[in-house]
């Protein structure tokens, strides 16, 4: 027997012995996997947000005291060197939490 | 009568059956488990892991099954790229300090060794898987092909996705290393 007819001839056997393997609640694993993977599309899941998202503005619309809310806003704004100091400083602080959070969810 | 292969994507595809993709997930898990068995050095929950991925990438691709290739050839296709993807993972893992590769062969081993004790009937399967390991992927898989599910060699270009000529050196420079493997184990060496 020739080298080459040894490896064909021990696949020869592997073929011919190969052990047929038990599902064993394989397959029950793989359709439950797709049905858990299944659930909403993105497109169902979009528009349901966006159906209660309007939903939400036009209840705010109807509801919401808008006259009164826009009459406390204040007639003219001052700008200070302290008030900008300070609306920098706030900027600078959402700024770094937002880095901080994006930076915690990589990791 | 039982339905064609074609009947049963067919039924999937149309009417999203599940009773169909069942069938056709009940016809294949045994050859793609055993093949993935021997192409992961008989890491059977790997193989498993990975069979059960490679069922659920094709239901959501059956609907690009043009029926061109054989069903089988097309799942192998699927197992071959996750495999590929999954060994690319565990080398990341192993340069960024997860577990190197020899022990988690060694690991692999060390589960067979006790498998082997349970299931002598099945020891050839096991050594060899085991022996493959110690080739490429593209060798392992090509070897497999070839000699266990003889495909043709077109039939593996098209599967890996590499030339014809890529299929006939991988098999035949797989064959000289397998050989090589076989004679030292012949010898007495088995690590």
């Amino acid at each position: 027997m020739t080298r080459e007819t040894d490896i064909d001839s021990l696949f020869s056997e592997l073929r011919s012995s190969e052990p047929c393997i038990q599902d064993q609640g394989f397959s029950t694993r793989v359709l439950i996997e797709l049905e858990q993977k299944a659930g909403l599309s993105f497109f169902k899941d979009a528009l349901i947000t966006m159906l209660f998202t309007l939903i939400g503005c036009l209840l705010s619309y109807a509801f919401f005291p808008i006259a009164e809310f826009v009459a406390l806003l204040p007639s003219s704004i001052h700008i200070s060197p302290m008030s900008l100091l300070t609306l920098g400083g706030a900027v600078a602080l959402a700024c770094s939490a937002a880095y901080w959070t994006l930076e915690t969810d990589r990791i | 009568m039982n339905p064609t292969d074609q009947a049963l994507i067919d039924a999937v595809v149309k009417e999203d059956s599940h009773r169909a993709f069942a069938e056709l997930v009940k016809r294949y898990q045994s050859p793609l488990r055993y093949s993935l068995r021997q192409l992961t050095g008989w890491n059977e929950a790997l193989a498993d892991d990975l069979a059960q991925e490679t069922f659920i990438k094709a239901h959501s691709a059956l609907s690009s099954f043009q029926g061109r290739a054989k069903f089988s050839s097309w799942l192998y296709r699927i197992a071959y790229n996750l495999m590929l993807s999954h060994f690319r993972v565990a080398r990341n893992r192993e340069l960024t300090g997860g577990l190197t590769g020899r022990e988690e062969q060694s690991l692999w081993f060390d589960n067979d060794r006790e498998a082997i004790l349970s299931n002598e009937s099945l020891q050839l399967h096991r050594d060899l898987a085991q022996a493959m390991n110690h080739l490429s992927n593209n060798q392992r898989m090509a070897l497999h092909l070839s000699l266990h599910r003889e495909c043709t060699q077109q039939e593996i270009s098209d599967i890996m996705s590499i030339p014809l000529g890529t299929v006939k050196t991988l098999i035949a420079r797989g064959k000289i290393s397998l050989r090589e493997r076989l004679a030292d184990w012949k010898s007495g060496d088995t690590s």
